[in-house]
This record gives structure tokens, C-alpha cells and sequence, in this order.
């Protein structure tokens, strides 16, 4: 029976390979998944920093024309240097979080001020502002919807069993403030 | 025109439904959103446009895309349906893939009448040309005004004047490439695969000892994706795949 046992042997080959492949293909499926959170959370990031960068600007605008804003100026400095600190992705989105409010309260005391809505500068960096806080809106609920994709694919059965055993764990979605799920935009 | 009764009809039932769920208004907008396909590089859908104007300004924005490689669609719309003009512009974009795939250069003007809000959202590869205040700037000052009296095609006609000096002044950067294709595991699989005919080939042969005939196996072909299309010739042929990432500026009138 020299052939009966080389087909036999061959056919564990085939099958291992098989398993192989499948186990592989789901692995894969799972880092590639986790690759794009990556990617969309990198996206968050850049423009995280985009609203980072014109906050000085924003504020040395302000300052000049809104001398009793001074605390809430403070604050929004204060806010986003914390922001800077910050080095976890869950730390970021808390800090990010925060200074949006603070941002938010700023453009609408702003409101009170019609000599700072004269000033050509001061249009310019409202509309980069109300650009930039939708641009984190859009990147957000990218990355979200990356996140949810992700967990949904590390707990459903084939894929949860590799995903335990490669030490994939759940991630945490960036949640918007204030429950708005529109971008918390300047309104003019 | 659009009846302003028509605009307080969709409102008024807007807020009744809210009660029940704070999503309505943003499914039924998705829902609208997901059916628009492009009539041309101008849709009309709240008929603004004689048909001299649009078909003068669709035949402009067709000769910008054959010269610049960059897309603009103006589309009008009578109503949001309940949705908000930042998201739904951004995802109108992403719907149509406005501007070439690699590039990313297109830009969006749209307009919804009875909402009152009108939008500039440009695609990644002109973020850096057309800035957020720059949009703003195109908006108050040549869109907004004739809003005010009405003259609806008339401001989007000169706002996409000022928005193709932008696409034909500027060269464009090329964006970063996006999602680099998995030539490793396109290699190991058909490596594998290549493992599995031969063991496969090898114990025929072997079972069949050495008088049987040789087989050839043949390669299993891969499947490409096309994100756009876009075919050659002077009309409109469909958008090309772009990408924008919710830049821009946003008026009310």
C-alpha cells in the first residue's frame, strides 16, 4: 500500500497547509484592519495639531479687542498646551475633547465683540477655525467607523479565537463632545 | 424659485419627528444624499439654472477638466432634508469621488436654497491653494451677494469663475499615495498556490506511475480595483475617484 500512504500523507500536507492559510488570511485580515485604525488615528492627529497651530494666532487676535475675555483666553492656552502634553491616544482625545469646548465658548463670546468681526485677520482665522474643527469632525468619524470595523472583526467567532491568541484587544472610539454629532462649527 | 413654504413644510416636520428620535433628520438626509447621482459637472436639482446657463457653465467646467486634470461640481439642491451642510457636502464628495484618485482635485460647491447654506469644500490635493478663508473670501464676496437678491445661478456661476482661476493658476501637488498595494502577500499566496499545484501535479504522477501523460497547471488571475472611471471625449463621464477631508468654508445668507 505505498500509494495509499504517500496520498495519505499528502493529504495531511495539503490539509495543515490549508489551515495555514486560513489561520494566516484571518490574521492578516485582523492586522491589516488594525493598520487602517493606525492610519485614520495619524489623520486625527495631523489635524489635531492643525487646530493646535492656530490657537496662538486666534488668541493674540482676540486679546487685542476682548480685554474681559481674559480668563477664557487663559483657559483655551492653557488647554491646549495640555493637549500637547498629552501622549496616548486616550489622553489626546480627553484633552482634545476639552479644548474643543473651551474653543467653543470663545467663538461664541467672540459674538459680543462687533469690532473684532470687522477685522479682515479675524475672519480669515474664524473660517480656518470652523475649517479645521470640521476637518477633525470628518477624520473623527473616519477613524470611528476604522475602530468599529476593527472590533467587530477581533470579537466575531473565526477571527476573535486568532485574535486572543495574537493578544488583539478591543479599541476605543474618539467620541464627539457634548454628544453633538454634527461638527460643533462657528456660526456666523 | 423654490416656495418658502415648502422649506417651513420640511422643518416643521423636521422638529416634530426629533421628539421621537434625534437621528430622523439625519437618516432621512443620508437616505436623500444616497440617491443623488450627477447629472453632469453641474446638477441642478433646485433648477436655478435657464438651460443656456447650465449647459454654458457645465461646457466650462468639462474644458477645465480636459485642460487642469481638476473636477468642479456644482450642484443645487432644494433642501438638506434635515441634514447639516458640512457633513452632507463632505459625504457628497466622498460619493461622487470628485477630482482624479491620486491627485485629489476636486472641488464642491453646493448649495441648498430653501436651508439657506451654501458650501465650498475643496478635495486634499487643493487644501493648499484653496484655504478655508480663501473659500470664505469667494463666498462673501461673490457668491453671498447675489444670494441676497436671488440670483442664484448668477452667484454660482461667478463663484466657479473665481474657483477654475484657482484650478488653472495653481500646479497641484501630488497628495500622498493612499493604501500601497500588499505586493508581499500577493507574492506568497501565488507562492503557495504554485506549492499546492506542484504536490498536486507530483502525486498524480507518482500515482499513476511513470507511464501517465504530464499535466499543466495554469494561474489563477487576481482582481484589480478600479476606485473611479472616466471615459475619454468631450461630456461628462462620471467623476474620477477624489477624496476631500472636510476643508473649506460654509455661508448662510
Amino acid at each position: 500500500m505505498k500509494g495509499g500512504c504517500l496520498l495519505t500523507g499528502i493529504g495531511l500536507i495539503a490539509v495543515v497547509l490549508l489551515a495555514g492559510l486560513l489561520l494566516m488570511g484571518l490574521y492578516n485580515g485582523i492586522v491589516t484592519q488594525d493598520e487602517e485604525c493606525n492610519k485614520a488615528w495619524g489623520n486625527v492627529e495631523s489635524v489635531l495639531q492643525r487646530r493646535f497651530d492656530l490657537i496662538p494666532n486666534l488668541v493674540n487676535t482676540v486679546k487685542g479687542y476682548a480685554e474681559h475675555e481674559k480668563g477664557l483666553l487663559e483657559e483655551v492656552t492653557r488647554l491646549r498646551s495640555q493637549w500637547g502634553e498629552a501622549r496616548t491616544v486616550d489622553q489626546k482625545a480627553e484633552a482634545a475633547s476639552r479644548l474643543e469646548g473651551a474653543l467653543g465658548r470663545l467663538m461664541v463670546v467672540v459674538e459680543n465683540y462687533p469690532d473684532i468681526k470687522a477685522n479682515q485677520n479675524f475672519l480669515a482665522l474664524q473660517d480656518e477655525l470652523a475649517g479645521t474643527e470640521n476637518r477633525i469632525n470628518v477624520e473623527r468619524q473616519r477613524y470611528n467607523s476604522a475602530v468599529q470595523g476593527y472590533n467587530t472583526t477581533i470579537r466575531r467567532m473565526p477571527a476573535a479565537l486568532v485574535a486572543r491568541m495574537a493578544g488583539f484587544t478591543t479599541r476605543t472610539a474618539f467620541e464627539a463632545t457634548s454628544g453633538a454629532e454634527t461638527a460643533p462649527t462657528v456660526q456666523f | 424659485m423654490i416656495p418658502r413654504a415648502w422649506h417651513w413644510l420640511a422643518w416643521t416636520c423636521l422638529w416634530a419627528t426629533i421628539g421621537a428620535s434625534a437621528q430622523d433628520g439625519r437618516i432621512e438626509s443620508d437616505r436623500f444624499r444616497q440617491g443623488l447621482q450627477p447629472q453632469g459637472y453641474v446638477s441642478d436639482w433646485a433648477g436655478v439654472f435657464t438651460p443656456e446657463q447650465k449647459s454654458a457653465l457645465e461646457q466650462r467646467l468639462a474644458e477645465a477638466r480636459k485642460t487642469t486634470g481638476a473636477e468642479l461640481a456644482v450642484v443645487t439642491l432644494p433642501s438638506l432634508m434635515g441634514g447639516e451642510i458640512n457633513d452632507f457636502a463632505n459625504k457628497l464628495f466622498q460619493q461622487w469621488g470628485i477630482g482624479e484618485k491620486d491627485k485629489d482635485n476636486g472641488i464642491l460647491l453646493l448649495a441648498a436654497i430653501a436651508d439657506c447654506r451654501v458650501r465650498i469644500e475643496p478635495g486634499y490635493g487643493f487644501e493648499a491653494v484653496l484655504t478655508d478663508a480663501r473659500c470664505g473670501r469667494i463666498l462673501d464676496s461673490a457668491v453671498i451677494p447675489k444670494f441676497k437678491q436671488s440670483d442664484y445661478a448668477g452667484g454660482l456661476t461667478a463663484g466657479a469663475e473665481l474657483l477654475l482661476d484657482v484650478m488653472a493658476g495653481q500646479p497641484l501637488p501630488d497628495t500622498i499615495a493612499r493604501n500601497p498595494v500588499p505586493v508581499a502577500t500577493i507574492v506568497f499566496f501565488i507562492f503557495f498556490i504554485g506549492i499546492f499545484i506542484l504536490i498536486v501535479v507530483a502525486a498524480v504522477r507518482s500515482h499513476r506511475g511513470s507511464g501517465g501523460g504530464g499535466h499543466g497547471g495554469g494561474g489563477g488571475g487576481g482582481g484589480i480595483r478600479h476606485g473611479g472611471f472616466s471615459r475619454g471625449g468631450g461630456g461628462f463621464g462620471g467623476f474620477s475617484g477624489g477624496r476631500s477631508g472636510g476643508g473649506g468654508a460654509s455661508r448662510g445668507w
